[in-house]
């Protein structure tokens, strides 16, 4: 007897980087053969299932993201179906707040006064 | 084994290497588990372990006219399949023969998944020759009509190959 099988695809994470985002985060992978299904783990909770922009591509753009240090795990099926893998866990960082401005100087209510010097230039024809 | 095939393109100038990967497999395997499965059928085979192996020494069941025989029941393969694996075929080659043409012929050639005895029917419907010969059922692409994790072929006792006989024609003998 023999038995024949599929080995799961090998998972690149294109985005997210383990960097600083603003707000919205694009979660977005390749594989090295036809994926049948996609998806992503954040932080731990259900997976979400990614959008195929290809056979090889999927993708998912989160808009609602908090503040904070977050983990994803990505899973992909292959066409196969039954196969299963998991990237390394990413992590990355959402900060969306604006920077604080602190005006130290002049202070508030100060009056500044400051004299002016009149410059008068005279020009004979 | 496990079979992971790449090939190489040779060019003039160098060398433009193809990769062209076939889905691996392992195999072919024999059966370690022989048992006369009296589930199905009324003639009991004899010597069912002597079916392990093509050196003369067969496993047979005489039928009478219109009898089938019981299953003969073969596991024990060992299969260590990766667990993250995705089973995509199953391919079974039998040695078998009657002691006369024309008369015997396949009655239920199926699997066994988890200890039972399920799935489709993959008989081939000639009938078996007097010399011994292989003949070989489902293939790469073939899962027997169920589906498969890598645990139920890795279960040793639980998965394998059941073959049935009948006769087509007057006393014959089965031979695996």
């Amino acid at each position: 007897m023999t038995v024949y099988y599929s080995i799961p695809p090998i998972i690149t994470v294109v985005s997210p980087q383990n960097i600083t985002y603003p707000g919205k985060v694009n979660f977005n992978i390749t594989l090295d053969q036809n994926g049948g299904w996609c998806g992503f783990s954040l932080d731990g909770k259900a997976n979400v299932t990614m959008s195929n922009m290809s056979a090889t591509n999927f993708n998912f753009t989160n808009t609602t993201m908090t503040n904070g240090i977050h983990n994803v795990v990505f899973s992909c099926n292959n066409t196969d179906g039954a196969i299963n893998t998991s990237s390394l866990m990413s992590s990355f960082t959402i900060d969306s707040q604006s920077p604080g401005l602190n005006i130290t100087y002049p202070v508030n209510n100060q009056i500044i006064q400051q004299t002016f010097q009149p410059l008068i230039i005279l020009i004979l024809i | 084994m496990e079979q992971k095939n790449t090939f190489d393109l040779k060019v003039i100038g160098g060398i433009l290497q193809l990769d062209y990967i076939v889905d691996p497999s392992i195999g072919p395997r024999n059966g370690t588990i022989f048992v006369n499965d009296t589930s199905v059928g009324t003639v009991n085979w004899t010597n069912p372990s002597w079916v392990n192996s093509s050196d003369g020494m067969n496993a047979t069941a005489s039928l009478g006219n219109g009898i089938m025989s019981r299953y003969l029941r073969v596991t024990g393969f060992g299969f260590n399949i990766p667990a993250n694996s995705g089973i995509t075929g199953i391919n079974v080659t039998i040695l078998k023969g009657a002691d006369a043409a024309l008369r015997v012929s396949d009655a239920g050639i199926r699997i066994v998944k988890n200890g039972n005895i399920t799935g489709s029917y993959l008989n081939d419907s000639s009938a078996w020759p007097v010399t011994l010969t292989y003949d070989s059922y489902g293939n790469s692409t073939n899962l027997w009509g169920l589906s498969w994790t890598p645990a139920d072929i890795n279960n040793n006792t639980g998965f394998g190959v059941v073959c049935l006989c009948k006769i087509k024609s007057k006393h014959k003998t089965c031979k695996y």
